[in-house]
C-alpha cells in the first residue's frame, strides 16, 4: 500500500499583499496598504470554503492571489502540493485549466463585442483543448447545456441577455477547461432575489456533478451558509475564525462573527436575533489598530487586545478563532 | 369636486391609480401601472420589488421627480397632508410650489449617497444650504442647526465632519450626512430609496437603528424602498409588494410575510437562503423559474404569469387580477387568492 497522504487542493500560508504607498515631492515608500496580512487555509477537493467579510476586507484580494492574478507580497500558494507562486508563465497557463474564477458583475466580465459562442469558446481555444472548429462548437454547446442554456444563445451578445443568462454564461466559461478548482467571487450579488436562487442551485449542481472545490467569496452570508462546507470570516485583511459553515453560524465564536450574524435581517418577523449594532467604521487598512485588528470596535475588548495579535487557534472542536477573549 | 381619498386624520399620503409611462425609444414604458396605497403619519412603509418592478419611480412620483429625467406621463392623483393641515395633489403643484414641498414636506434619501451630494461643497455648506433654502434662517442659526443634525446622527466629530468635502467620509458617514440634510427641515415624510444597499451589514444595522431613534423622535413618516425583504420585515409596520410596474399584495408585515397570498410573495420568500436554520446536506433553494420581465413587453393578464406555478391558462394570462382584500388590512391582486390559501389549487 503506498499509503497516499491526503495533500488539500489548496493549501495557502501566512499569505500577505501589502501595496506600497508612494509620495511625496521625492517619490518615496509612505506606507503599505495592508490588504491581506498572514491569511493561512485549506481547501480540500470538492469542498466549498466559504469567505466572509465586509468591503474592505480584503477577500477579493485573497481569491485574486491565489489565482495569482495579481501577486502577493509573502507567503506560500500550493496547488496539489505544487508551489503556484514559482510557476513559470508555461507552468501557469496550464495551471488556468485547473483553476478559474468567476467574476461578481457579469455585465463588465464578458466582453460586449463578442457573442456567448465566442465568449465560451476562448479559453478552449487558448488552451487548445479542442482539436478543430466543428468539435469546439459540440463542447460549447454541451457547456451551454450545463448551465441550462440552449444552443439558439450561441450567436447572442451579453447586452441581450438578462443578468441571471449572463451569469451562466460566466459559470459555463469557467467550466470550460474542466477545473477541479473555482474562485467565486461574489457570483450572486449583483443578480435580482428571484434569480439568485436559480444560480446559487446551479453552483450546487455543478460543484456535485463536476467534484469542484470552491473559494465562495461573499458578504452575503446567509447565501454562503447555503452553499458552503466551511466558513472563514475576516476582517481588515486577517482571518478571524474558520469553522463548520453550520455551526459558524448557529454559535459563532468570535465576537465580530457574532455582530456580522447578528446584523443580517431575517424576513420572518418572528424570528428576531439580538442585534449587536457595532460602533464605528472599519479601520484604515493603512493604518490598522495595534495587536487584535477588530479591537476599535469590539464589544469585548480589553486592554490587552492592544497588545499582541491573537492567533488563530483551535477554540473547539473544529473550531478556530482568533481572540484572546475565547 | 371628487371627494378627499384622505379619510381619516392619520393619513398623510393617499395615492390613487398613479401611472406613470415613459417615452423611450424602444417605445412606451409603463413603469408604474395603476398603484394606490396611503402612508399614515408616523408610519414605515416599505416599498418591496426587484429592479424594474417601478418602486423607484413610484417613489419619485411621490416628490413630483418622475418628469425630471425624460418624457413622462403621469396620471392619478397623490394627496399628500401639508404640515399646516390643508391638503395638495403632488402631481398637479406648479414647479414652484413643488419646491416648497420637497424638503419641508418631503424629503428623500438615495442609495449612493456619493452621487446625491455635492462633492466640491463642504457637509456645512450643503446642509445650510437646505435650510435656507426653505426656512427664514440666518446663516448663524442654519449653522448652528446643521452642527445640532449631525451630533443626532451620531456622527462622532460634527464639528470636523462639518468642515469635510463628502470624499473624506466613509459611506456610512456619507449616508449620516444625507439624512441630515433630509431632515434639516424636519419633513413629516422621508423617501428612502434603498438607503443601505451599497453599505456593508454593519452599518446597514447602524443606518436602521438610527432612522428608528430619528422616526422615534420626530414622529415622521417613511416609506423604505428596497429589494431586501429581510430588511423590509425589520423596518416596516406594512409592506407593499410590487412586480412589473403593478402592486401586487400588501399590508402588515407580519401578515404579508408570515401569511403571503401572492404566490410571487410566496415563492420570492421561499427562495431567500436564512441564516442558521436546520437544512439537509445539498438541499435546493425553491427557485423561480424565467426571469423579470422587461418593462417594453409585460406579459398579458397577470404580470407574473409565465413564472407562477398556479398558473391557469385562458384565465391568469388573460386577465389582469384586481386588488381584493384578502383579511384585515391585507389586500393581493391574484385571481386564484382564494382557492391557493385553502390549499385547493394545482
Amino acid at each position: 500500500m503506498t499509503g497516499q497522504v491526503t495533500v488539500p487542493l489548496l493549501d495557502v500560508r501566512s499569505l500577505r499583499k501589502w501595496y506600497d504607498i508612494r509620495g511625496g515631492v521625492i517619490p518615496h515608500l509612505k506606507g503599505h496598504v495592508q490588504a491581506v496580512t498572514d491569511v493561512s487555509f485549506e481547501i480540500a477537493r470538492n469542498e466549498v470554503l466559504g469567505l466572509a467579510g465586509e468591503s474592505g476586507s480584503g477577500k477579493t484580494t485573497i481569491g485574486r492571489c491565489v489565482l495569482r492574478l495579481i501577486e502577493p507580497t509573502a507567503g506560500e500558494v500550493k496547488f496539489d502540493g505544487e508551489d503556484v507562486l514559482g510557476f513559470a508563465p508555461e507552468r501557469l497557463r496550464r495551471f488556468r485549466r485547473d483553476a478559474q474564477i468567476i467574476f461578481q458583475d457579469p455585465f463588465s466580465s464578458l466582453d460586449p463585442r463578442m457573442t456567448v459562442g465566442e465568449i465560451v469558446a476562448e479559453p478552449l481555444e487558448v488552451q487548445k483543448l479542442c482539436a478543430n472548429a466543428p468539435e469546439r462548437r459540440d463542447r460549447v454547446v454541451e457547456l451551454l447545456d450545463t448551465v441550462s442554456l440552449s444552443a439558439e444563445y450561441l450567436d447572442r451578445y451579453p447586452r441581450a441577455l438578462s443578468g441571471g443568462q449572463r451569469q451562466r454564461v460566466g459559470i459555463a466559461r469557467a467550466l470550460a477547461v474542466n477545473p477541479k478548482f473555482i474562485v467565486a467571487d461574489e457570483p450572486v450579488s449583483s443578480l435580482d432575489v428571484s434569480i439568485q436562487a436559480q444560480v446559487v442551485n446551479l453552483l450546487v449542481d455543478l460543484r456535485a456533478k463536476f467534484g469542484l472545490a470552491i473559494l465562495f467569496i461573499s458578504h452575503d452570508i446567509a447565501v454562503m451558509e447555503h452553499l458552503s462546507d466551511r466558513i472563514a470570516v475576516i476582517y481588515l485583511g486577517r482571518i478571524m475564525e474558520v469553522g463548520p459553515a453550520e455551526a459558524l453560524c448557529r454559535d459563532p465564536k468570535h465576537p465580530y462573527t457574532e455582530a456580522l450574524l447578528s446584523a443580517v435581517p431575517d424576513p420572518d418577523p418572528a424570528y428576531r436575533r439580538q442585534r449587536i449594532v457595532l460602533d464605528g467604521d472599519v479601520p484604515n487598512p493603512v493604518n490598522p489598530p495595534s495587536g487584535c485588528v477588530f479591537r476599535t470596535r469590539c464589544p469585548r475588548a480589553i486592554a490587552d487586545c492592544a497588545h499582541m495579535v491573537p492567533p488563530l487557534r483551535e477554540v473547539a472542536s473544529g473550531r478556530q478563532a482568533a481572540c484572546i477573549r475565547l | 369636486m371628487s371627494s378627499s381619498p384622505i379619510a381619516g386624520n392619520d393619513s398623510l399620503v393617499a395615492v390613487r391609480d398613479l401611472a406613470v409611462r415613459f417615452a423611450t425609444p424602444a417605445g412606451p414604458v409603463l413603469a408604474v401601472d395603476g398603484v394606490s396605497f396611503d402612508i399614515m403619519r408616523g408610519e414605515t412603509l416599505a416599498l418591496v420589488g426587484e429592479s424594474g418592478s417601478g418602486k423607484s419611480t413610484a417613489a419619485l412620483a411621490l416628490m413630483g421627480m418622475a418628469g425630471l429625467s425624460g418624457k413622462a406621463a403621469i396620471e392619478g392623483r397623490i394627496a399628500l397632508r401639508l404640515k399646516k393641515g390643508n391638503e395638495c395633489d403632488v402631481n398637479r403643484l406648479s414647479a414652484r410650489d413643488l419646491r416648497q414641498v420637497r424638503g419641508n414636506e418631503i424629503a428623500m434619501i438615495f442609495q449612493e449617497p456619493m452621487s446625491s451630494l455635492n462633492p466640491v461643497y463642504t457637509v456645512a455648506s450643503q446642509i445650510v444650504e437646505a435650510i435656507t433654502e426653505h426656512t427664514k434662517t440666518t446663516s448663524a442659526a442654519a449653522h448652528a442647526r446643521a452642527l445640532e443634525l449631525l451630533h443626532m446622527m451620531g456622527i462622532p466629530n460634527p464639528a470636523k465632519c462639518m468642515i469635510s468635502y463628502p470624499h473624506q467620509l466613509s459611506g456610512g458617514m456619507r449616508q449620516r450626512v444625507m439624512i441630515a440634510v433630509a431632515l434639516s427641515c424636519e419633513p413629516s415624510l422621508l423617501v428612502a430609496d434603498e438607503p443601505t444597499t451599497a453599505l456593508d451589514v454593519t452599518i446597514q444595522a447602524q443606518i436602521i437603528a438610527l432612522l428608528k431613534r430619528v422616526q422615534t423622535r420626530t414622529g415622521m413618516a417613511i416609506l423604505f424602498i428596497t429589494h431586501n425583504l429581510g430588511l423590509a420585515a425589520e423596518i416596516a409596520d406594512r409592506a407593499m409588494v410590487m412586480y412589473a410596474g403593478r402592486m401586487v399584495e400588501q399590508g402588515a408585515v407580519a401578515e404579508v410575510f408570515r401569511n403571503p397570498r401572492m404566490p410571487y410573495t410566496q415563492v420570492l420568500l421561499r427562495s431567500l437562503p436564512r441564516l442558521g436554520r436546520p437544512r439537509e446536506p445539498g438541499q435546493k433553494l425553491e427557485a423561480i423559474p424565467g426571469n423579470v420581465p422587461s418593462a417594453l413587453k409585460r406579459p398579458s393578464g397577470c404580470a407574473f404569469h409565465p413564472r407562477c406555478t398556479f398558473m391557469v391558462q385562458g384565465q391568469c394570462d388573460e386577465h389582469a387580477p384586481v386588488i381584493e382584500s384578502c383579511g384585515p388590512g391585507h389586500a393581493v391582486a391574484c385571481l386564484r387568492w382564494r382557492e391557493i390559501a385553502a390549499g385547493r389549487a394545482a
